[in-house]
């Protein structure tokens, strides 16, 4: 229904733009529709149970900013994850919550959630709705509880209305307060790099280093980072460590074979989204190719791909400043600035 | 959600169609109620508070405990009749608490929990009544649910391995050595005990430990639904049985599929149909 919608919207689109170039009235206004990019795989957000609409959508936004949401009202989920850096945390390595208490692992990007098929750096949550449950109550992000949150909102002097703007609803509900903040987070979609525009035909050319990289890429790094998501979304062992203080995916699983593992992550916008992996143990791109090429440690769950005759992906030092100048072209500045994303207070 | 509604409906109504012997037009469905009573061997449950060290009930080990919480979630609930046709209970979620049907939560503490009504059961003889404890993936892959569903009313959810406790018991027993995630009870409580059975993900394939159970009674005489005959199923669950070969002394705190999986695995033997009132 929903998509029909979005096939009819985009058809129209289709037709104006190929009758007259300044007929612009006609087109419609796609901020708070959700557009799959010609290049992505289908969402697999359930926008049937949630469509997205702009009461909703600015409804999630608020929420997302406010930190009414943590038990002492000092942190708010934008506290970890920052637009300007594609809604990751730049300053923690593990992610800081209420009372200056340190979490487990760091804050990952956020971006094309609306793709993914599980999330958290090992997959414990199996649809986006009930994400933001887990940083609510964890003692070391927002520390509260889910119920009493709900008092707050319905208490608050403002919330109602909105929640009846948005749902028409007379009393606010879990489900509706993780649909609002859903419509925010499956909205964000980066699909407008350089490398996109390149993919698409859209007049963009990459330099020389970079489609040097894009190949070495392809050859070297796709097989996990996979497709225009840039993950294949499975869990795997990149040779970080011997031994595991955290589980990874074990922890969901609880196999032995998958100690260690975690999440494949997306790789848009990389250049911005430091510090890297699950614990935010490195700083640049650098270190990152560095430890691919050299720093890969044997384990029992290290991944086959990463056991050649060599531990690892060897790499010479241009071939690491070619696949970096590739990965900066995955930075996608419309998506970073865009003003609809923007904390309105 | 709908789609899941609509299908149920479907095969529902196919099934029934094609057992047109025994049917005629004037038939009228009629229902069925599931009423749960939960004992401890020969015992009704006696429900203590966090901090009582009064123990009335004792394990099949012989170790003492008292019960503070005991709940579980009933689903998919499906009548088999005689010649072999299901009549599935139609599931459905959605955010608001009356978007919810086919998903039940018996609480000990809450006695009109304990009848669960199965209204509209299309008219006919039934051989085999079966019922999952659980909640499945569909009412968790359509995303956020109200009602008995809502981490925020009735709901028990696990955040991290994001999936409904399909049973809980939490008590106190003198062998045990506390279980400081205890939903019910003081963290530093020495005594408690807390069993959290979840864990749902039945992926082809994965070695996800799978914890909602079937349980099933096939019946000896045929059960006639329908035309005036609204029956009632009286069901025990037996917690002996259910925390049987559980030595509260190793295992204090159970909260993860694996760990849950002992407890789960007596599900189906733990359940009893007494009786039924025609
Ligand atoms: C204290 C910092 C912190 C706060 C506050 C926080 N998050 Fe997160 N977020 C994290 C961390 C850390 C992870 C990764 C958790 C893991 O993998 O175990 C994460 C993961 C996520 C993910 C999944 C990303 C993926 O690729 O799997 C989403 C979506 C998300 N957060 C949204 C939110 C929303 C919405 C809120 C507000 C309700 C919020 N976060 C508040 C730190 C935080
Ligand atoms: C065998 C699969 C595999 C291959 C091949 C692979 N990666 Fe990764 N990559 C991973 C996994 C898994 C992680 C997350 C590890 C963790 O945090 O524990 C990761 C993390 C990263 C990160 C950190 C991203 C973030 O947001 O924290 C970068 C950058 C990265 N990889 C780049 C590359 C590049 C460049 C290549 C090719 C030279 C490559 N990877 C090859 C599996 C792989």
């Amino acid at each position: 229904m929903n998509k029909l919608l979005i096939y009819f919207l985009l058809f129209t689109i289709g037709l104006a733009q190929s009758c007259s170039k300044d007929d612009d009235d006609t087109e419609p206004d796609l901020t708070y529709t959700f557009v799959k990019p010609e290049n992505f795989p289908e969402p697999t957000y359930t926008f049937d149970n949630n469509p997205v609409t702009q009461e909703g959508f600015e409804l999630g936004r608020r929420i997302f900013f406010d930190p009414l949401l943590s038990i002492d009202n000092s942190v708010s989920c934008g506290n970890c994850h920052n637009q300007a850096v594609a809604f990751s945390d730049p300053q923690h390595t593990l992610s800081i919550g209420v009372d200056g208490k340190v979490g487990i692992r760091n804050a990952p990007a956020l971006a094309n959630m609306a793709f993914m098929d599980e999330f958290f750096w090992d997959g414990g949550v199996t649809h986006l709705d009930f994400v933001p449950l887990n940083a609510i109550e964890a003692d070391f992000e927002m520390g509260e509880e889910i119920a009493n949150v709900i008092d707050k909102l319905n208490n608050h002097s403002e919330y109602p209305q909105l929640f009846k703007e948005a749902f028409d609803v007379d009393t606010i509900n879990t489900p509706r307060l993780l649909h609002a903040l859903s419509q925010y987070t499956a909205m964000m979609v980066s699909a407008t790099s350089r490398y996109d525009k390149y993919i698409r035909n859209e007049g963009e050319e990459l330099t020389e280093d970079e489609l040097a990289g894009l190949q070495l890429f392809e050859t070297k790094c796709s097989s996990c980072h996979e497709g225009a998501l840039f993950t294949d979304q499975s869990y795997r062992n990149n040779g970080l460590d011997e031994t595991f203080d955290d589980r990874g995916r074990a922890t969901i699983t609880e196999l032995e074979s998958d100690e260690g593992k975690f999440k494949v992550p997306s790789l848009r916008n990389v250049a911005i989204t430091d510090p890297y992996m699950h614990d935010g143990r490195f700083f640049t791109l650098e270190q990152v190719l560095n430890h691919y090429s050299e720093g890969v440690w044997e384990s029992a769950t290290l991944d086959e791909e990463l056991r050649g005759d060599q531990l690892g992906i060897p790499l010479t030092e241009t071939e690491k400043a070619q696949i970096i100048a590739f990965l900066n072209t995955l930075t996608d500045t419309d998506f970073t600035r865009d003003p609809k994303f923007i904390n309105p207070r | 959600m709908r789609n899941l509604l609509t299908l149920a409906l479907l095969v529902s109504i196919l099934s029934f169609s094609s057992c047109g012997d025994d049917k005629t037009p004037s038939d009228t469905p009629g229902s069925l109620t599931l009423s749960f009573d939960n004992i401890v061997g020969d015992n009704q449950v006696i429900l203590a508070e966090e901090g009582i060290t009064e123990y009335p009930h004792t394990t099949l080990g012989q170790q003492d405990f008292n019960i503070v919480l005991l709940r579980y979630y009933v689903s998919q609930v499906t009548l088999e009749g005689s010649n072999g046709v299901a009549y599935v209970d139609p599931l459905a979620v959605g955010p608001d608490p009356d978007d919810v049907e086919g998903i039940y939560l018996v609480t000990e503490r809450q006695t009109v929990s304990h009848n669960i009504e199965i209204a509209n059961i299309p008219a006919g003889t039934y051989s085999k009544i079966s019922f999952l404890i659980g909640v499945d993936s569909t009412g968790i892959q359509e995303g956020a649910a109200g009602g008995i569903l809502d981490p925020a009313a009735d709901a028990w959810f696990w955040n991290w391995n994001a999936g409904y406790v399909a049973l809980g018991i939490e008590g106190q027993a003198p062998e045990a050595t506390g279980d400081p995630a205890a939903r019910t009870m003081l963290p530093d409580n020495p005594n408690s005990f807390g069993y959290h059975v979840g864990g749902w993900k039945d992926v082809p394939g994965s070695m996800f430990v799978y914890n909602n159970k079937v349980v099933t009674f096939n019946l000896s005489e045929q059960l006639t639904i329908g035309n005036g005959s609204n029956p009632t199923a009286n069901i025990t669950l037996d917690v002996q049985k259910l925390i049987e070969g559980i030595d509260f002394a190793e295992a204090s705190a159970l909260h993860s599929p694996l760990a849950g999986s002992p407890v789960s695995e007596n599900i189906p033997n733990a359940f009893e149909l007494e009786s039924i009132e025609q």
